[in-house]
């Protein structure tokens, strides 16, 4: 089925599960990367005063380590499963979006070629850790442009995880088979939903925070070099962030360790009922313990006090699913084959990081750990003993699945016994050094920490080689094992009962049909009532017709590419940022020319609740509003910190209308929302088949639009001329970045603009041209009402 | 037609609201310290007639009010904890 070149295959794929091997490629090339740095910091601390690392090189070690294996290695990892076997698990043919799902894929890659790229800038990459802590992030201390460079990288990285999560959601709650009701979905697929869900959340925070960052290195904002924002105000945005995140490094794994106990012990979850609803809980407090990683930053008392327990009730849930687990294998036949071993490693080890995680939540306590290499235990118990392990257990899991051949036992388990030595020998250790500071280079011979580290390093050493085992297996089975049988667990997922590996449209006889007492599969005329099906006709199972040539799409590397150089090219210089920028306009004219048919077509049938009635693209729409909306409710945030900071830390805030004239300003919004109002009559044009009345409409939200971008310049300049600019002050700085990124949105909102008009000109037909306006119409108004804050925080207040 | 009226009666009341806006800001002695307050909660009253109106598409604004709410939800607490570690008072740094 497949004899096209395979170069062309694997760039221009669009099919999940090539996504999938993309995505599991890269990232375990990353994690050779990252643990490869891991080494090379654990020689330097291996013995007292050694030289083998410079300071800098050090800290820059440390950092990208930290980075790329949480970003670059877990996340992706666990995409690469969930690419793979999510549309399988709920029994759809492909993702909602496989042209989106692919940028996703190349837009990732792009992300880490630019965060490995900073190594060779001058100066090195960045070296303030990874948490990025301010001031250590700003220019006074970290001028290498290296940094900025793994700045935009994380950006990158983030709009391509944000993409996928939409993409995954609505694959997950509008493509599911018939009977394949929620309550039925695997447990992974479950795990995938939590993850995408905080991912959505939490990523855009993200990216504020690394804008106002990107803003005061590049642009020489004030936000993080100001008494008024400064480090508490990083802490609060990175961590509001990174709380949730450590999250969606666990929840993949320790998913996938639920399944894997109810394949192996042949007995259901026990209490999936409850199992579900608490991965939900943890998933929604995630959002509100963030300040226990500040409880040294001098904030209140009692806001830590209010920390302190949520980061108690937190560790409920997970003692609930840990408990529900282990009762999964009470009674059963239990197999212990490799995947199993590691499930069961995966769980025990987590346990560990999630004892220590408690004695961190007490204020008390955490006061002495703060800082020490008790914390670099605890979380890399929980994040590579939880999260890493557990995926490891889907790799070996999936591994006949994906390879259609076994790997051998033998060497997965001495992998496994090697594994687990290493790894305690490893992270153990570091509890006993809970006085050793984290984030130094070096110590003296005379702090007794020389042994212990000793032990770490060769703890290290262990677990990295043990890694190796591993690769050998997997890469010498891959060619060479023994053929798998389609089920060799006696797995009761959807992916089970298909062929190894999958044929292209996963479902070779049919519609899968899900029922308490098992799934048939149904030819796909009869499963959609005698009706062809929304894609045109082609059978289910893609040997009717569809050929794989029509699966193809050149664009998402293309754009990828221009992506990344443009970035480069703003740090770097005007060519490439010039090259990267035409790549990308070329890129996006593509898209809009290629034909959609058969691509990102839905299936007619199927199990959609809670979301009948929205379309799988007004759904998307709204998923990633959500996003905008943490995006500037973090940015707001931000806004309302320096604010409130500023008669407490001596700076008088300007006076409403001294600065910003708000007859303009209200002038402007006038202009704004009345291109709100064009947009609805757009789409009510639409609806009602009223041809110029659409194009007339949509050229006047055009013209607005355009209007109040040119009014927007103007402002800039006269205040910029006035000496308002960006590293005037706090207030200077935040008014351009919110109305920076707001114009960003209208001039990405009238680009798309573009492609409609151009597209109702073509079509002549108001109903063809009426959901891509309905969409876009979300768009816009979002757009209208982020401006309904923006304007009197700017102007009036 | 209804469509039509509905549009325009929203839009008057985004234009109204923004005058109010202008009104009490330029002159705050009526309001006194209700001034801000005021300003803000037409704001949201602007925002949430745009979510409502303007931007619910086909399904009806259920669905929409649904999706503001959570994902206003998820920030709130954000908010809170921004406005509360610098109005509250510090405690100072530890040794
Ligand atoms: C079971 C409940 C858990 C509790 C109560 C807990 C609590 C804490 C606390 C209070 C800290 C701050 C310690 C300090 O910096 O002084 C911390 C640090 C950390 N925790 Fe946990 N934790 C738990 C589980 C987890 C899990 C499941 C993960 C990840 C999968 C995780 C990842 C981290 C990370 C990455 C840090 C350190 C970040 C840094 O400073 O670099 N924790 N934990
Ligand atoms: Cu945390």
């Amino acid at each position: 089925m497949v004899d096209w070149h395979p170069l062309k295959r694997w760039l221009f794929t669009t099919n999940h599960k090539d996504v999938g091997i993309l995505y599991l490629f890269t990232s375990l090339y990353f994690f050779v990367a990252a643990g490869l740095l891991a080494l090379t910091f654990r020689t330097q601390l291996a013995l007292p005063s050694n030289t083998f690392l410079q300071p800098d090189e050090y800290n820059q070690a440390v950092t990208t380590h930290g980075l790329l294996m949480l970003l670059w290695v877990l996340t992706p990892l666990g995409a690469a499963f969930a690419n793979y076997f999510v549309p399988i698990q709920i029994g759809a043919r492909d993702m909602a979006f496989p042209r989106l799902n692919a940028l996703s894929y190349w837009v990732y890659l792009s992300s880490g070629l630019l965060a490995l790229s900073s190594f060779f800038a001058s100066g090195g990459t960045a070296d303030w850790g990874w948490t990025t802590y301010a001031p250590l992030n700003t220019v006074e201390f970290s001028p290498q442009v290296g940094g900025s460079m793994m700045g935009l990288a994380l950006m990158l990285l983030m709009a391509s995880s944000i993409v996928s999560t939409v993409n995954f959601l609505v694959t997950i709650f509008r493509l599911r088979a018939p009977g394949m009701s929620l309550m039925r979905l695997p447990l992974f697929t479950w795990g995938w939903i939590f993850t995408s869900l905080l991912m959505l959340w939490a990523f855009p925070s993200f990216v504020s925070a690394l804008s106002l960052l990107i803003a005061d290195r590049a642009f020489g904002t004030v936000f993080f070099t100001s008494p008024q924002g400064g480090s508490l105000l990083w802490d609060h945005m990175f961590w509001f962030f990174g709380h949730p995140e450590v999250y969606v490094l666990l929840l993949p794994g320790f998913a996938i360790v639920g399944d894997l106990f109810s394949t192996f012990s042949r007995r259901p979850l026990y209490a999936k009922k409850i199992i579900i609803p608490c991965f939900a809980i943890a998933s929604i407090l995630s959002f509100t313990v963030w300040a226990h990683h500040m409880f040294m930053t001098g904030i209140s008392q009692s806001l830590l006090e209010a920390f302190n327990i949520t980061t108690e009730l937190i560790s409920i849930p997970f003692a609930i699913i840990v408990l529900a687990y282990i009762l999964t294998l009470r009674g059963g036949s239990i197999r212990f084959t490799t995947p199993m071993l590691f499930a069961v490693g995966s769980l025990g080890l987590f346990i560990i990081g999630g004892v220590t995680g408690v004695f961190n939540s007490s204020v008390a306590l955490d006061t002495a750990f703060r800082g020490t290499f008790w914390v670099v235990g605890h979380f890399h118990y929980t994040i590579v003993g939880g999260g890493l392990t557990g995926l490891f257990a889907g790799l070996y899991y999936w591994f006949p699945k994906i390879t259609g051949r076994m790997y051998n036992e033998r060497l997965g388990k001495i992998h496994f016994v090697i594994y687990m030595i290493g790894f305690n020998l490893l992270y153990f250790p570091m509890h006993l050094l809970y006085d050793m500071p984290r984030r130094i280079f070096t110590y003296d011979a005379s702090t007794g920490w020389g042994p212990l580290n000793l032990l770490i390093t060769i703890g290290g050493f262990t677990f990295g080689i043990s890694q190796l085992i591993m690769f050998a297996n997997l890469l010498w089975s891959a060619r060479r094992g023994p053929q798998a049988s389609q089920d060799p667990w006696g797995g009761y997922s959807l992916e089970w009962g298909v062929p190894s590996p999958p044929p292209e449209f996963n479902f070779p006889e049919g519609v899968p049909v899900v029922s308490a007492t098992g799934v048939t599969y149904r030819p796909v005329a009869a499963a959609n009532g005698g009706h062809a099906m929304a894609n045109g006709g082609h059978a289910y199972g893609g040997h009717g017709g569809e050929s794989s040539e029509e699966h193809w799409s050149r664009w998402p590397v293309v754009t990828a590419a221009g992506a990344g150089i443009a970035l480069w090219g703003v740090l770097m210089g005007l060519p490439a940022l010039i090259l990267g920028t035409v790549i990308l306009a070329v890129s996006f004219v593509g898209w809009g020319y290629e034909s959609l048919r058969g691509r990102e077509a839905i299936e007619a049938i199927g199990e959609k609740w809670p979301f009948d009635r929205l379309e799988n693209l007004s759904l998307g729409m709204w998923l990633f509003i959500f996003g905008e909306i943490a995006f500037f409710g973090t940015l707001f945030g931000a806004f309302v910190f320096l604010r409130m900071n500023s008669p407490l830390s001596g700076f008088a805030w300007p006076q409403p209308g001294s600065v910003h004239n708000i007859f303009f300003g209200g002038f402007n919004t006038i202009i704004l929302l009345t291109s709100g109002l064009t947009m609805v009559f757009a789409l009510m044009f639409a609806r009602q088949g009223s041809y110029r009345g659409l194009q007339g409409s949509l050229v006047a939200t055009f013209a607005l639009g355009a209007f109040f971008m040119v009014n927007k310049a103007f402002e800039w300049k006269e205040l910029f001329a006035s000496g308002f600019t960006f590293s005037t002050n706090p207030a200077s700085s935040i008014y351009y970045v919110l109305t920076g990124v707001h114009g960003a949105h209208v001039v990405a909102g009238l680009t798309a603009l573009t492609y409609l008009m151009v597209k109702a000109l073509k079509a002549r037909s108001t109903t063809e041209a009426g959901a891509s306006v309905e969409i876009f119409g979300i768009y816009w108004g979002m757009v209208d009402a982020v401006w309904v804050f923006l304007f009197p925080l700017l102007y009036l207040l | 037609m209804i469509d039509e009226a509905k549009y325009a009666a929203v839009y008057s009341i985004l234009m109204l609201g923004l005058i109010v806006e202008i009104l009490i800001a330029v002159d705050r002695s009526a309001l006194g310290a209700f001034a801000d307050a005021g300003i803000l909660a037409i704001a949201v009253l602007q925002a949430l007639f745009i979510f409502m109106v303007y931007m619910h598409g086909r399904y009806g604004p259920r669905p929409v009010a649904v999706f503001a709410v959570i994902s206003l939800l998820t920030v709130l607490p954000l908010f809170i904890a921004l406005l509360y570690s610098v109005v509250m008072p510090h405690h100072g740094s530890l040794p």
